[in-house]
């Protein structure tokens, strides 16, 4: 197993890459390198370190010296500040709806922020975001990544809604809302009928007059993947068909 | 492992004894760590990522580069059949990769404190006042990994989800 000071070149790495303390795991050798997030960049530039810079260096030092190495990013008090400064400005300018907000600082220009909100909608949503970035890019920080925690989310996307065809098919448009209704929050007859309008018109799925039944073309069927597991959709197919039907 | 680490650590701070207080302590950040280890597991597994028993030290590269070789050719596929717009599908990929680093990132740190507190018994706990520290890492910090962790994988299991492949 190396020791560090059998690594010439560490003092120089360690100025050069902003590395604020390292060490070697006994368990298996690893070389860990701990770099603080404020000199962490997306691009190389003056002052930083980027990514792919930390990579290269990775695999130059892993292949020199035969050991594996572990760049870990850690928190430093500054980010550490900067997400408790803008959490009590969003409380102070969101009050009414916002519960909780956490900050998770991917480099010195990137937070994926984690918002809990009382009332989930559009609006809501666009203001904060476009505050967050205002208070945030005072910081360099450019990339701005929210995530709204909710237990449902808004709409289907297009594909949940052949999944769920292939398995209610024939199927009517209230039946569809109703299987959709207790995971989509925002799901309408409106905005599902627009949804199936567009499908027909890819032929993607067709309806039949008479009933008002939506089922799959071919084309329709063709869209949805083949997953094992215990959601594949021609699982579920059958044991929906299995149902007793009083 | 999350109760078994709760308790590890009520007993920590309870225990006067120096020693006994850092051998309950280190293994609650051990527990913390494999709770949140195995919710990742399951989800990367019900994900069908990866087809085999997933070690330790591939989980972050899966999260990091897997998740998106399978997730970009059927976002591909659904933008070019028009089952989705470009907006849809830059923020699905943007969120896979944000989510999957941050999940990333918690684990390889959660495994530095555990091979820290499995594998070097000369660095010990330090106490102050209710806070357990193992070098830089507190375990009030850790407390929140596996709860964390439940969090991102939901968030993950969703855009899943999304694109049709849960």
């Amino acid at each position: 197993m190396h020791e560090l000071k059998d690594i010439a070149e560490l003092e120089e790495l360690k100025k050069d890459y902003f590395i604020s303390d390292l060490s070697v795991r006994t368990s298996d050798g690893t070389i860990v390198l701990y770099i603080p997030v404020e000199h962490v960049s997306e691009i190389a530039k003056t002052g930083y370190v980027s990514r792919r810079q930390l990579d290269n260096l990775s695999c130059k030092l892993a292949e020199k010296y035969g050991v594996p190495i572990a760049v870990l990013v850690i928190s430093s008090p500054k980010f550490e500040k900067i997400a408790q400064a803008a959490e009590l400005l969003l409380k102070a300018k969101f009050s009414d709806i916002l519960e909780e907000a956490n900050f998770s600082f991917l480099s010195s220009e990137k937070v994926n922020v984690w918002i809990k909100l009382n009332q989930l909608t559009d609006d809501n949503t666009f203001q904060i975001e476009s505050y967050l970035q205002t208070i945030l890019i005072e910081s360099g920080i450019n990339f701005l990544s929210c995530q709204w925690v909710d237990d449902n989310a808004p709409l289907p996307t297009p594909i949940n809604v052949l999944i769920a065809l292939k398995r209610l098919q024939p199927v009517n448009i209230e039946r569809l809302i109703g299987y959709f209704i207790t995971d989509y929050r925002d799901v309408n007859g409106k905005w599902l009928n627009r949804q199936l309008d567009k499908m027909i018109k890819k032929q993607l799925i067709i309806r039949d007059k008479i009933s008002g039944n939506y089922a799959l073309t071919g084309n329709g069927l063709g869209m949805i993947p083949a997953i094992r597991s215990k959601n594949n959709t021609d699982i579920l197919r059958a044991l929906e068909l299995g149902k007793r039907k009083w | 492992m999350q109760y078994v680490g709760d308790e590890l650590e009520r007993l920590a701070l309870g225990q006067g004894d120096e020693t006994n207080s850092d051998l309950l302590g280190r293994s609650a950040f051990n527990r913390y760590y494999y709770a949140s280890f195995l919710i990742t597991r399951e989800t990367i597994k019900s994900m069908q990522i990866s087809p085999k028993f997933v070690k330790h030290a591939e989980i972050p590269i899966i999260l990091q580069e897997g998740l998106k070789k399978k997730a970009k050719p059927r976002l591909d596929k659904l933008v070019r059949e028009g089952l989705m717009d470009k907006g849809t599908y830059s923020r699905l990929l943007t969120d896979l990769n944000v989510v999957g680093n941050e999940l990333a990132e918690l684990l390889q740190h959660a495994n530095d404190a555990r091979v820290l507190a499995d594998y070097e018994p000369e660095i010990k706990t330090e106490r102050d006042g209710s806070l357990i520290k193992l070098k830089d890492y507190k375990l009030t910090t850790a407390k929140v990994w596996p709860s964390k962790a439940r969090q991102l994988c939901g968030r993950l299991l969703r855009i899943w989800r999304d694109i049709g492949l849960a």
